[in-house]
């Protein structure tokens, strides 16, 4: 028998270690001050408003642009944009600004019960269109690329669709398109939000929206924490002994928690086009879903697209994102894989700089001055 | 039901045999964690979880109703009232979106016309409205 399985465990032991970590864990929350724990802090200008629709521009952090063309980022209805810069280190956004990449950011604001009736004609046909049209003024361009995370990706797609004459680029990421495709993933802790949005009636799922007015913040928030189970029951106490032993791992936690606990309301003639049109019927691949009155056509998008989806995402499972490309008449199409997580591959140290250099790259060999320099050479 | 052990340390090497008590617990909740969500597929999970939504909503609206009548004997507004409101205005507003941009396309069109083709003759000035005496 070898020495490690003689090995005993001595109760005493443990329980001086766990001891010890508490008290290690009371000092690290006691040094945190209330400031320290601030999400989205990248300097930004407000451009345009529309409604409760802010466009904003990220002050750049290089004195020499990169591109001419802007880059607008348009997060979903679920959670806030303020994951893609949730700290100084760990920022798409800044990693995209540091690369010499013009950013400009959607915020959907907060809906309330008064925006209830809002559905995707509004948000991608209006205000989206909107905030295309502030961006390029502002930037003084016809065109610029869009930049959709999870939902927004959805929302960016369709406009690029819809009016693919003004998007010179399309990149998608956690984005899910075949939201049938789910089954063809083997993970069993994958994919749970498909299957029982599958499941239920559209009646029911439409009977809940209207008995709320929107899809509660915390419904969703409660479907996030469902899906992954024991993370869910052991995040607040056990997993707590092991994040509270390090400075650095404190603020992080903590500021996660805040973006968690950022939830907005999910308009809801939207959410019931988004749950029911897209995650049951799956409309969007079939050419059956409908925006301001016309069938969206994903063959109409020829432009450049990257398409960024986490291998670990359990949320929105990798095949429902790699649909795409079965969809698009792009001839220019690249799938950025990263192993990672949901929100891991724009929050986690580890993949910063993989995907802040994976999408600028993409994006500087499809610059305006890369094309010049291309036919040039010709 | 069985419980699928083939991952746990159970079965594997000595070397590999559990050193903590933390280790045994992370151990046990890797389990539990297939467990649930081995059951959160199935088929009776998926039909419960269908029946709670359904009771939960009808719940809401029925409490609803009950605060509805209420508010109703008091002339307290009501949601389904502010509902209806918030209907009217959201179509209201498109409905102004809607004409602001003809409109806007108006304007546009008359500009383009109006440089296209200058006018030889001075336009004459409007007369001021005559001002009604009260």
């Amino acid at each position: 028998m070898s020495a490690a399985s003689n090995k005993v465990i001595n109760p005493f032991t443990e329980a001086f270690g766990v001891s010890s970590r508490l008290a290690k864990g009371f000092e690290s929350l006691g040094k945190i001050d209330d400031q320290e724990v601030n999400v989205g802090t990248t300097e930004k200008e407000l451009i345009a408003e529309f409604d409760k629709v802010k466009l904003f521009r990220y002050t750049p952090l290089v004195e020499q642009l990169e591109d001419s063309e802007p880059v607008l980022i348009v997060y979903g209805l679920i959670g806030r944009y303020t994951m893609i810069d949730l700290q100084e280190d760990r920022s798409l956004v800044r990693n995209l600004l540091k690369r010499g990449i013009d950013v400009y950011v959607v915020d959907w604001g907060y809906p309330s019960r008064a925006d209830q009736f809002l559905s995707f004609d509004d948000y991608v046909g209006i205000y989206l269109d909107d905030c295309v049209n502030a961006t390029c003024l502002n930037a003084q361009t016809e065109q610029l690329t869009l930049f959709g995370v999870c939902e927004g990706g959805v929302f960016t797609t369709i406009y690029a669709a819809h009016k693919p004459q003004r998007v010179s680029k399309l990149v998608v990421s956690i984005t899910p398109i075949d939201f049938a495709a789910y089954t063809e993933d083997e993970d069993p802790s994958h994919g749970l939000i498909n299957l029982w949005l599958s499941n239920m009636d559209a009646e029911d799922l439409s009977d809940l929206v209207d008995a709320y007015g929107n899809l509660p913040g915390e419904v969703m928030g409660a479907v996030f924490q469902a899906i992954t189970p024991i993370k869910s029951m052991t995040k607040y106490n056990l997993d707590l002994l092991d994040v509270f032993t390090n400075d650095d791992k404190a603020i992080n936690f903590l500021r996660m928690e805040k973006w968690l606990a950022d939830r907005p309301h999910h308009p809801g003639v939207a959410a019931k086009q988004w749950m029911i049109d897209l995650y049951k019927e799956n409309k969007l691949v079939k050419g059956e879903f409908v925006l301001l009155g016309e069938k969206i056509d994903l063959a109409n998008i020829t432009m450049p697209v990257l398409n960024l989806f986490a291998e670990y995402d359990h949320i929105i499972p990798p095949p429902c994102s790699k649909g795409l490309k079965n969809y698009i008449a792009s001839k220019d199409y690249t799938d950025l894989p990263i192993k990672g997580g949901h929100v891991g591959i724009y929050v986690s140290s580890r993949l910063q700089d993989l995907v802040g250099d994976g999408i600028s790259g993409w994006l500087k060999s499809r610059s305006l001055n890369s094309e010049k320099e291309a036919s040039n050479a010709k | 039901m069985k419980i699928n052990c083939k991952e746990s340390k159970s079965e594997q090497s000595e070397q590999d045999q559990i050193s903590s008590i933390r280790e045994a617990i992370d151990e046990w909740l890797k389990i539990a964690n297939q467990q649930l969500l081995d059951t959160q597929r199935s088929e009776e999970f998926l039909q419960a979880q269908k029946e709670l939504v359904k009771a939960a909503t009808s719940f809401k609206v029925k409490t609803r109703e009950m605060v509805e009548a209420w508010s109703e004997t008091f002339d307290v507004p009501t949601r389904s009232e502010i509902n209806d409101l918030h209907k009217t205005v959201y179509a209201l507003r498109s409905e102004l979106r809607k004409v602001n941009n003809e409109l806007a396309e108006l304007k546009s069109t008359a500009t383009s016309v109006a440089k296209a083709k200058p006018s030889k003759k001075p336009v004459a000035k409007a007369k001021p409205a005559k001002r009604v005496q009260k």
